[in-house]
């Protein structure tokens, strides 16, 4: 793509603009292995100290795989659920002719429009008629 | 036909179920709280009725029955046969128990000197000062901090008082000292006295349309245009690079925005030596704060119209762009009458789209700022989370956060009434072509 322009300029301009953001990252995981001392921004010694958490437990702190057991366990299984419902949802809404079906459209563009967190109370309330308070299963929707 | 309009209703069923349980219903639920007065204080479930030091100053305050706030108060000693019973009990003396009853059974006092100087006058006087307090004791009656479930219960226990209230009193003391939510309108006229929440909405302009002017579309634009002028490898490097805060978790990376801007980080480190005193660049001005709101936001909001803007491009012929060469044009004049009138409808998608996003959102500014420095970036969503779900100044206020959340629901639905009429949504969603 591009045609017959020359491709440097666009590359030079892009890659200024892209530095910061690969520098954040890249310091992110160096400051992971490292030390560094206060004042500076070079690391001056290597160390596995911040990854003790995979081979030891912190006093204090749960076991990292446990957390990533519930990670684990909720990712799967909110991705099948998602699966699941919207496919069928949208294979209906795509290929079949339904009732109202620029409503129900229109409606997943409005829905986009409520702010998720503040029905959170709402949603607490809900959860705790279904009786699901307090469980992992709530975490799933 | 009829076959597959029905199938189509019942796949629809589970995700309807999924939107019923978790946004109609919240929707429904969050515009009743928004006409109560609901916070921690209340609780969710019904409340109780109690008079307590503070809802007689609302009486006093509210209905001027000063006389009757203060009568509500007192604590007043009646011998009677319960009292009388409970002294026996707790192992008053019998025998000036007896005489009491005799002598003073029905007689109130105002207060316990008073009780206490009668039982000193008895024949049958305990020995005591302690013993005479010990049945004293006993005959206090008070209405006071004693919770009653109904309100039959506390007007029956204010009669038996020894109060008698007219209607308008009956009234008062109902709507005084229930504990519980009740129905109001209060969220409102608060939220239109106070100052915060014009300030609070001017932010949340600013906020909206300049992260969406520079990066959600600008920046976005500048992105996809530059990646589509290079060769396939290393656009494809550079929109992977550019994903990555969108699929960073945001708790990260604020952080590593942190990192950049407080007073041992990046920026202080670099800018020290050139005579800037190390600071918290995140914090220490409105203007800094909001630089980095919209940076934050803006990065991670980019990533959305550079994927359907690069996409869009894509799907340009081939042909349009060589013929354009052949003629001589110019990569502006590409990029002007080519590109840009192709993305017209991209464009417009993703501002509105983006608009709603921005509008509700508010976990990196939560994350970053937390709305400082002192309140300078709290937008609306913020504002809302802080009072109905975060620890803001003591309890939480359900009903003022859902009234705060209900404008914010009716902006939201307005403006996507308002895109989808722009789209010409009915044309869009033109009849599926395979049945």
């Amino acid at each position: 793509m591009g045609g017959n322009f020359r491709k440097w300029p666009m590359v030079l301009f892009l890659s200024v603009l892209t530095a910061p953001l690969i520098l954040m990252y890249i310091y992110l995981f160096v400051d992971t292995v490292t030390n560094t001392p206060p004042g500076t921004m070079i690391p001056n010694e290597f160390t596995l100290e911040h990854w003790r958490f995979l081979t030891e437990i912190i006093p204090g702190r749960p076991s990292i795989w446990l957390a990533t057991w519930n990670t684990f366990v909720f990712a799967s299984v909110t991705t099948l659920v998602v699966l699941v419902v919207s496919s069928a949802a949208g294979y209906s809404l795509s290929r079949l002719q339904l009732p109202a079906r620029s409503f129900f459209l229109g409606g997943i563009m409005v829905l986009h429009a409520f702010p998720t967190v503040t029905l959170l109370i709402a949603i607490f309330l809900i959860l705790q008629m279904l009786g699901l308070y307090n469980t992992l299963s709530v975490l799933f929707w | 036909m009829g076959n597959s309009r029905h199938l189509g209703l019942f796949l629809l069923i589970p995700a309807g179920i999924f939107v019923f349980l978790f946004f109609l219903m919240p929707v429904v639920l969050t515009g009743i709280f928004a006409f109560t007065n609901m916070s921690t204080a209340t609780g969710i479930k019904g409340g109780a009725y109690m008079i307590t030091e503070s809802s007689m100053l609302s009486m006093t305050g509210e209905y001027g029955e000063d006389v009757l706030a203060e009568r509500l108060l007192q604590k007043v000693y009646t011998i009677d046969e319960a009292g009388l019973a409970a002294a026996l009990e707790s192992g008053g003396d019998a025998a000036a128990i007896k005489e009491l009853k005799t002598r003073f059974l029905g007689e109130v006092f105002d207060n316990r000197r008073d009780v206490e100087r009668a039982i000193k006058a008895l024949n049958a006087r305990p020995s005591s000062t302690r013993a005479i307090k010990l049945i004293s004791a006993n005959f206090e009656r008070s209405v006071v901090n004693v919770r009653f479930e109904t309100e039959e219960e506390l007007l029956f226990a204010i009669s038996d008082f020894g109060i008698s209230l007219t209607e308008i009193q009956i009234e008062a003391v109902q709507k005084v000292a229930y504990t519980g939510w009740y129905f109001t309108t209060q969220n409102f006229k608060t939220m239109i006295s106070l100052p915060d929440t014009k300030k609070t909405m001017i932010n949340t302009l600013f906020y909206v349309f300049t992260t969406l002017i520079l990066f959600n579309v600008g920046f976005a634009l500048v992105l996809s245009i530059s990646t589509h002028y290079m060769g396939t490898g290393t656009a494809g490097f550079f929109r992977s690079i550019w994903l990555l805060p969108r699929i960073t978790p945001p708790v990260l990376y604020v952080l590593m925005w942190k990192w950049l801007a407080w007073d041992s980080g990046f920026l202080a480190v670099i800018l020290e030596p050139l005579g800037f005193a190390p600071r918290n660049w995140l914090l220490d001005t409105p203007a800094n704060a909001w630089t980095f709101i919209i940076l934050i936001n803006g990065i991670v909001g980019a990533s959305m119209g550079m994927l359907i803007f690069s996409s869009a491009i894509k799907a340009i012929p081939d042909s349009l762009f060589h013929a354009s060469e052949v003629d001589g044009a110019s990569r502006m004049q590409q990029i002007w009458h080519i590109i840009l009138p192709q993305l017209r409808w991209p464009i417009l998608f993703i501002t509105s789209y983006q608009t709603l996003s921005l509008l509700t959102s508010f976990e990196y500014i939560l994350l970053a700022t937390n709305g400082g420095p002192g309140g300078a970036t709290e937008v609306w969503a913020l504002a809302t989370y802080l009072k109905a779900l975060s620890n803001y100044g003591g309890a939480l206020q359900y009903g003022y956060g859902a009234a705060l959340s209900l404008v914010l629901v009716v902006i939201g639905i307005t403006l996507s009434l308002i895109y989808l009429k722009v789209f010409n949504f009915a044309n869009m969603t033109s009849k599926p072509k395979i049945e």
